[in-house]
């Protein structure tokens, strides 16, 4: 079969940043958490709360999430087209722009020069920029869809393209503004009022859609069977959910605004289409897992299977809990509690950051042309630190979150509200140390990847687990 | 632009139209006779020109 000349060289350097910026992006998680606990580490004005927690949830999102989506969908786009990737040179931009946004992004929160959009903080002259890359991404990925080799463009592509489109049309909308001056940060959106909580929530809804959902499905319709080397399940159910997916979401926006001034019929038809949003997402996790259908073993022997998986499991559960917490009656004890916090963070450090780490460790070998990775006791131990995290981290959320909301709906017999909101702040406190205690968790789980990375990309071998693979092999 | 937003019909037709969209996705998709095609598009990954 012929050979194609791929090109690695850009994954490889997406594939890093989303290394490094996971690790920056974790840590400023647990800063953030440290400063719920220890409000003295509230270095004003650089470094609040206020500042750091958009700059970790951007580092989280754009600068780790979006990394590993660039490095994989120019990997997965290239391999399943068997073609190289369009423009060198466009590519190679799309890396050094992305990073720029990143970095003018960052300078932005932490020198307090933002927008009130949550998600969307950066001012208007990082939005621009951002569009310029992401069209350049849009060409890139397509050009190479155009001049594919292989008739069918493997379903993969579709959930890759849908985000890359999606994210560009909610940019596009969210972002408009008016720059007060050309030559000053400071703008004022197009919209106001309710209208602006509503384009403000259809695009943040649809940026957990599309960029951290759609984006990272896409990631897991190619590496799962990969992993397993087994096709995918039923490529039918890819298409159907793929097609309902990406039609019901655009409208599950206004579940973030119920019990507002947004019209009764809006918040019931967020409220409605998060609701069918289970369907599909179920459709999906299903499909996703039972590609290990017959070959259940597979998941004993190799961990890097094993994260792919159990982030599908996340994938499941938080997407059982959205729309559980649209309901508008559940929505009214849990919004604006830590249960939102729990919940966001099931989805992100479960199933996003679980599914990228697997994508992570099938890649890494094979861009530096390694055999397999350092160690797989490692990967092993990584999985079971990083779950172990995740799980204090959300249970403490729920708790404290659920506590949060009976706290401030209790009212005495003679009407007065039972508690103030400091007692309710008080009752936290130990569900925020053990958040920290999971993200720390989280993070040491990160680290020793990057060892095992560090010592792949070396070339360095494992004798240790080497010789217990022979000893086995000659058993 | 505004009376478009008004217009109770053109939110149904909107609707039905995504909606009739839908059903004749799924029903394609699942066309007798069509599984020998969706399984070779998901063999895809798995016969990649590869250099390894």
């Amino acid at each position: 079969m012929e050979k194609v000349d791929y090109n690695y060289g850009v994954v490889k350097k997406f594939t890093m940043a989303t290394i490094f910026w996971g690790i920056v992006g974790f840590a400023a998680g647990i800063f953030i958490a440290l400063q719920m606990v220890f409000p003295d580490l509230n270095i004003e004005p650089y470094l609040s709360f206020g500042r750091l927690r958009p700059l970790h949830t951007s580092a989280v999102i754009f600068a780790f999430g979006g990394n590993a989506l660039f490095a994989t969908s120019y990997y997965v786009v290239q391999r399943t087209c068997g073609v190289r990737l369009y423009g060198d040179k466009l590519a190679d931009f799309t890396f050094w722009g992305y990073q720029l946004f990143i970095v003018i992004a960052a300078l932005g929160y932490v020198l307090g020069v933002t927008q009130s959009k949550e998600y969307a903080q950066p001012e208007w002259y990082a939005d621009i920029w951002l569009t310029i890359v992401w069209v350049a991404y849009l060409v890139v990925y397509l050009m190479t869809c155009i001049k594919r080799k292989v008739p069918h463009l493997y379903v993969a592509n579709w959930f890759y393209l849908a985000f890359i489109i999606t994210v560009a049309v909610l940019h596009l909308g969210n972002a408009l503004a008016l720059p007060v001056d050309i030559t000053g940060a400071k703008s004022y959106s197009a919209f106001a009022g309710v209208q602006s909580a509503m384009i403000q929530w259809w695009y943040a809804h649809n940026a957990v859609g599309f960029f951290l959902t759609a984006g990272f499905l896409g990631m897991m319709y190619y590496f799962v069977p990969k992993q397993a080397n087994r096709p995918i399940y039923s490529y039918r159910l890819s298409i159907v959910h793929f097609w309902s997916l990406i039609f019901i979401y655009m409208w599950a926006g206004p579940h973030h605004l119920h019990y507002t001034s947004l019209p009764d019929w809006a918040q019931t038809l967020g409220m409605t289409f998060s609701i069918m949003l289970w369907m599909p997402s179920w459709g999906g996790m299903i499909n996703g897992v039972m590609t290990l259908s017959g070959a259940w073993h597979k998941l004993r022997q190799d961990p890097v299977l094993q994260f792919m998986i159990v982030a599908l499991a996340f994938y499941g559960m938080s997407t059982f809990e959205g729309p559980l917490m649209s309901i508008r009656a559940v929505n009214a004890l849990s919004h604006y509690t830590d249960w939102t916090i729990g919940h966001v963070h099931s989805g992100a450090l479960g199933w996003v950051g679980f599914i990228s780490f697997g994508a992570l460790y099938h890649l890494v070998p094979k861009l530096w042309g390694r055999e397999k990775l350092y160690s797989a006791k490692l990967v092993s131990l990584h999985l079971w630190i990083a779950t172990l995290g995740i799980v204090l981290y959300i249970t403490a959320m729920w708790v404290s979150g659920i506590m949060q909301g009976l706290m401030w709906r209790s009212y005495d017999d003679l009407g007065f509200l039972e508690y103030s909101f400091v007692e309710s702040v008080m009752a936290m406190k130990p569900f925020y140390i053990i958040r920290v205690l999971g993200g720390v968790l989280y993070l040491l789980g990160a680290l020793v990847m990057v060892y095992n990375f560090w010592k792949t990309i070396r070339g360095d071998v494992n004798e240790k687990e080497q010789n217990l693979a022979a000893q086995g092999a000659a058993a | 632009m505004k009376h478009f937003f008004a217009d109770a019909d053109l939110g149904l037709i909107g609707l039905l139209f995504f909606f009739a969209f839908f059903c004749v996705t799924v029903l394609w998709t699942f066309r007798p006779g069509g599984k020998k095609t969706y399984v070779e598009h998901g063999d895809i990954p798995l016969k990649e020109k590869d250099d390894e």
